[in-house]
């Protein structure tokens, strides 16, 4: 009997069967002591997902998901401290025999009994004790090699691939790095536009027009993680002997283009981080690549008309779409068109209030939608699916670009941080520059490689398509607050796992008309631009202020002590006879150098003050004050401005022993 | 429609500002409104407040020991106790130069009465002070409301300020147009925004700002490194740390300053600019008729707010007026210079 109970078949007519995979080759391993079947081609996040692996763990007492934006790393059995072998579960392939654990202290036996008797008596979850701000374990490793290139390229998108054969085509040494173990990005989730290209054809013409040029090195399974000057900092996965490696390296580069794409924006309702919610985008890449899908029944909930093609592609292989939830009230597509040919059940203007899982014991989950249109709020009879896939509409990823230092703001019709201004040597392209046709991400790539060679740049020509008949995507929906022991809403997907306040914030500075801090300044941690754009809607983040805080809070949790390794002492001046400019003035105009020394022999620290008594204490009151050491190495150097004075004056010198009594040595005249 | 507005008008959005409107409204009976970006709460600091500094000069710890404790109270009424830490900061030198000069801090700290400690260094120089205070900022800022309604402070946020050459300003919010008889820049943001970085003695610098996680628990110290221009404190539960210079200029420096505390993350980044003088020394006062400005203080500036209304109010008296006298753009500059590692040079008698 297979375990890869979520594998769908490849006997009927449909789009996922699976491009990654060879069927014909089955491996096997373990995780976290769970027997994993896959096929070669898979990565051990998509076998495990393949055999029914859908959660993560545990985070605030609530299941947590397992997916391609938050998975556990792992590390094979017995190697745990070492820091090479500890790799992302979506970059790193399934090879037959591996014995894995994941990093992180496990959950408890009782909650993991529970989860797992939530989801149909099976293992389901990696039951991993999921805390925040987990950073990864290469971001402080120093990189272990270091690369120099004339074009750097992140991500391998039709963009990215299309900037690199430019840059490589005018004689350019071109790195191009992708995350995914293939080339290719989202294109083929959005689907042509007009009449354009199918992606995928626009895809394999372009990887094969890169495999054609020289100059062109294509790192797959690689992560960019930092961008800071010339310098892309990416972790890699290789197998060097067979065995998965990370690798960190440091690109240095004088032009790069950050085609990093868009990422779906996770809709905000209690709930919607639990295993069996999914982004539609990650379902798709899912199915296409690996041929997997989660059950056989699916809810949507949608505010773009992206998901609809899904939902079709999806009921080719026999999924039924339980209902299709659209929170735009009236919308348009030629997708909808088709959906309705289909004879799927859509639902405009409804929004996910919650997710739970599902009593009974063939668990899945229980999806509360309500309608939502125009002020107008009542909830609907509560629906039982396997799998709700979720669509918040598109975020350009600008973790990179934000990170280079370059700025952002938020657009409220659309409910994104788009780019703005320009950074020297730097370019975005493709839908991270806020392209959405094919034929346009295509074309910025081009234009990217020729700005940054200031050369003219062709124009850009964005197929536009008249609202009534494709209605734009809405901001990323907002359900409403749920009982506090609903599962948390999450702001976003990733590791940030900040989730939605239980109150609204109250204003602390009622009387100023403005809301107070709503970021604790730490407590905060590091947000990901979906998760300021999430604030932003929620109303913790004023919309003039999120492109400041997605900078600044934007940042990678690399370890601060690694680059002050670079850090030298600070050169010291050569020593010479003079008065530093803070005692300018401070004894009047008549001060001058004199040698002194101590009845009892001892020297004085810079700083003593001198006085005419021992009575005085005031500092303002000083005549004097010591400068250092005598040039001639017996006595000390002081500054007095106190006139007239001859050799042989006594005075008083206050240090931190007490006072002590002096006579004036010898005229120092200072020097240059 | 115009509308005869406040007196005084204070520019800026940091306790400085705030205690400053306050004072002057409070105190001093001045029609005051503050000026100020609330949204500058949700943003990273670009400073932090303590009330003793590397200060070398005796006027500033004669002045810094009458108002602290006025201060002190103030903000206690404000905010409260909470409004208020206890610290022992550390100020190191790794140079002989910048060791001469904290060692003249330390003498005059101890002369006003402080408690200081020299503590081991490895070729520069290490000073502890010991009982000294910072501001905790949020908790200042929650009781402000309360404040300001009492003293009669208008609050404006928002709105199109400008500042003419006669130091006057003029506010336009909401379609009101509020005039001021006086400008008052309290912060380095404000002069940069209305009166530009190059207006004489003024000059900005790149500074970069790190919030910071130590792995191994947050540290309440604060630490001045004075040849890195590397200052932190710990705040928030984790490290509030300001370095000169670009990100990429700052990183490394920030780096080997929090060696030895295990791994610190870094959690939010900014870049910003800060007013420096051309001279090194503080600004109090305005050219002519050009607004009053504060800058280059440092972090004692807040702990100076009482006197430094007094003399936007013209009421300084004795040393203090003396002091301010000699802090205006106008007086003996040389006369006023700390010790500044960019700036720091010899002089000729």
């Amino acid at each position: 009997l297979s375990l890869q109970v979520n594998r769908l078949d490849n006997a009927s007519e449909h789009k996922f069967h699976g491009t990654a995979i060879d069927r014909s080759r089955v491996v096997r391993f373990r995780l976290n002591g769970i027997p994993i079947e896959g096929y070669v081609g898979d990565t051990v996040l998509s076998a495990a997902l393949a055999c029914g692996i859908i959660g993560a763990g545990i985070h605030l007492g609530h299941a947590l998901g397992l997916d391609e934006r938050f998975a556990p790393h792992v590390v094979p059995a017995g190697s745990r401290s070492d820091k090479r072998l500890m790799l992302p579960m979506d970059r790193m392939p399934a090879i037959d025999g591996l014995d894995l654990v994941t990093l992180g202290a496990q959950v408890q036996v009782g909650l993991m009994n529970r989860l797992t008797q939530l989801f149909r008596g099976r293992v389901s979850s990696l039951g991993v004790q999921i805390d925040a701000g987990r950073p990864d374990p290469w971001l402080d490793e120093v990189p272990e090699r270091t690369l120099d290139a004339d074009v750097v390229i992140v991500g391998g998108g039709v963009a990215g691939m299309s900037a690199a054969r430019a840059a490589a085509l005018s004689g350019s040494r071109v790195v191009l790095i992708e995350r995914r173990p293939t080339l290719g990005g989202d294109a083929a989730y959005f689907g042509a536009v007009g009449d354009e290209d199918k992606p995928e054809a626009v895809i394999a013409r372009q990887a094969s027009a890169l495999a054609a040029l020289s100059g062109v090195t294509v790192m797959l399974a690689s992560a960019a993680f930092a961008v800071s000057g010339d310098v892309v900092m990416v972790h890699r996965v290789t197998q060097p002997d067979g065995r998965p490696v990370g690798e960190t390296v440091a690109i240095k580069a004088p032009r790069i283009v950050l085609a990093t794409g868009s990422f779906e924006r996770l809709p905000v309702f209690a709930g919607n981080r639990l295993p069996g919610v999914v982004s539609a985008n990650a379902a798709f890449h899912r199915a296409r690549q690996y041929g997997i899908w989660q059950g056989n029944t699916a809810a949507f909930a949608t505010s773009s008309s992206v998901p609809y093609r899904l939902a079709m592609q999806a009921s080719d292989a026999g999924i039924k779409t339980a209902r299709l939830a659209d929170i735009r009230p009236h919308p348009q597509s030629r997708f909808i068109e088709f959906s309705k040919a289909y004879g799927i059940t859509m639902a405009p203007g409804l929004i996910v209030e919650s997710a739970a899982p599902a009593d009974g014991k063939h668990g899945g989950l229980s999806v509360q939608m309500a309608e939502a249109a125009n002020g107008f709020h009542r909830e609907i009879e509560p629906l039982i699916v396997e799998q709700l896939l979720v669509c918040g509409g598109f975020q350009p990823d600008l973790t990179l670009w934000l990170m280079a230092g370059g700025s952002s703001r938020f657009a409220p019709s659309t409910g994104q941080l788009q780019a703005r201004g320009e950074l020297l040597g730097i370019e975005l392209a493709g839908a991270a520059a806020g392209y959405h046709t094919t034929a346009a991400c295509i074309s910025s790539g081009g234009a990217a490689i020729a700005r940054l060679f200031k050369r003219k740049a062709a124009d850009i020509t964005e197929l536009h398509i008249d609202p009534l008949y494709e209605t734009p995507d809405a901001p990323a929906p907002i359900g409403e607050l749920a009982p506090e022991q609903s599962a948390p809403a999450y702001l976003d997907g990733g590791g940030g796992l900040h989730i939605r306040a239980a109150q609204p914030h109250k204003s602390r500075l009622p009387l100023l008309g403005h809301k107070a801090p709503a970021l604790p300044q730490l407590a905060a941690g590091v947000l990901s631009v979906g998760e300021v754009a999430a604030s932003v809607q929620l109303g913790t983040i004023a919309e003039a202020m999120a492109g400041i805080v997605a900078s600044e809070r934007g940042v990678t949790p690399i370890d601060l002590v690694a680059p002050g390794a670079e850090h030298t002492r600070p050169v010291e001046a050569a020593p010479h006879l003079g008065i530093p400019a803070y005692l300018a003035g401070r004894f009047g105009p008549q001060a001058q150098l004199w040698t002194i020394h101590a009845e009892d022999s001892r020297a004085f620290d810079a700083g003593c003050l001198i006085y005419v008594n021992s009575d005085s204490i005031d500092p303002r009151h000083a005549v004097g004050v010591i400068v250092g050491k005598a040039p001639t190495g017996i006595g000390s150097l002081a500054l007095i401005g106190r006139t007239p004075l001859a050799s042989g004056n006594r005075l008083i010198v206050k240090d931190v022993s007490g006072a002590a009594s002096v006579h004036l040595g010898e005229i120092i005249p200072p020097s240059a | 429609m115009a509308t005869q507005g406040p007196d005084i008008a204070v520019f800026g959005s940091t306790p400085l500002a705030w205690l400053i409107a306050g004072l002057l409204a409070g105190e001093h009976g001045c029609k005051t409104s503050l000026v100020w970006d609330a949204n500058g709460l949700v943003t990273q600091p670009t400073s932090f407040d303590l009330s003793v500094g590397p200060i070398t000069r005796p006027e500033t710890w004669a002045l810094l020991a009458d108002t602290v404790p006025e201060t002190t109270r103030l903000i206690g009424k404000i905010g409260g106790k909470a409004a208020l830490r206890r610290v022992d900061p550390i100020f190191m030198a790794d140079t002989a130069a910048s060791a001469n000069a904290l060692s003249h801090m330390r003498h005059m700290a101890s002369a006003f009465g402080h408690a200081v400690e020299k503590l081991p260094s490895n070729g520069g120089g290490s000073y502890r002070l010991r009982d000294t205070l910072t501001i905790n900022r949020p908790v200042l800022a929650a009781g402000l409301a309360r404040w300001f309604k009492k003293s009669g402070v208008r609050v404006i946020s928002g709105g199109d300020a400008s500042i003419r050459d006669d130091g006057t300003a003029r506010i336009v919010l909401d379609g009101e147009t509020i005039e001021a008889g006086r400008a008052v820049l309290a912060d380095d943001a404000a002069i940069l925004a209305h009166l530009g970085a190059g207006a004489f003695p003024f000059v900005a610098e790149d500074w970069t700002g790190v919030l910071a996680m130590p792995e191994g628990g947050p540290n309440a110290t604060a630490s001045m490194f004075i040849d890195r221009d590397v200052s932190m404190i710990g705040a928030g539960g984790g490290l509030q740390i300001f370095a000169r210079g670009r990100p990429n200029e700052a990183l490394p420096r920030i780096g080997a300053s929090v060696q030895g505390r295990g791994v610190v993350r870094r959690m939010g980044q900014s870049a910003f600019q800060r007013i420096a003088t051309c001279d090194g020394g503080p600004v109090i006062g305005g050219l002519g008729t050009a607004p009053f400005a504060i800058a280059e203080l440092g972090q004692i500036a807040t702990f100076l707010a009482p006197a430094l209304a007094r003399a936007i109010a013209g009421r300084n008296e004795g040393d203090e007026a003396a002091f301010m006298a000699a802090h205006a753009p106008e007086g003996n500059r040389q006369a006023v210079a700390e010790y500044r590692t960019s700036v720091s040079r010899e002089v000729a008698l």
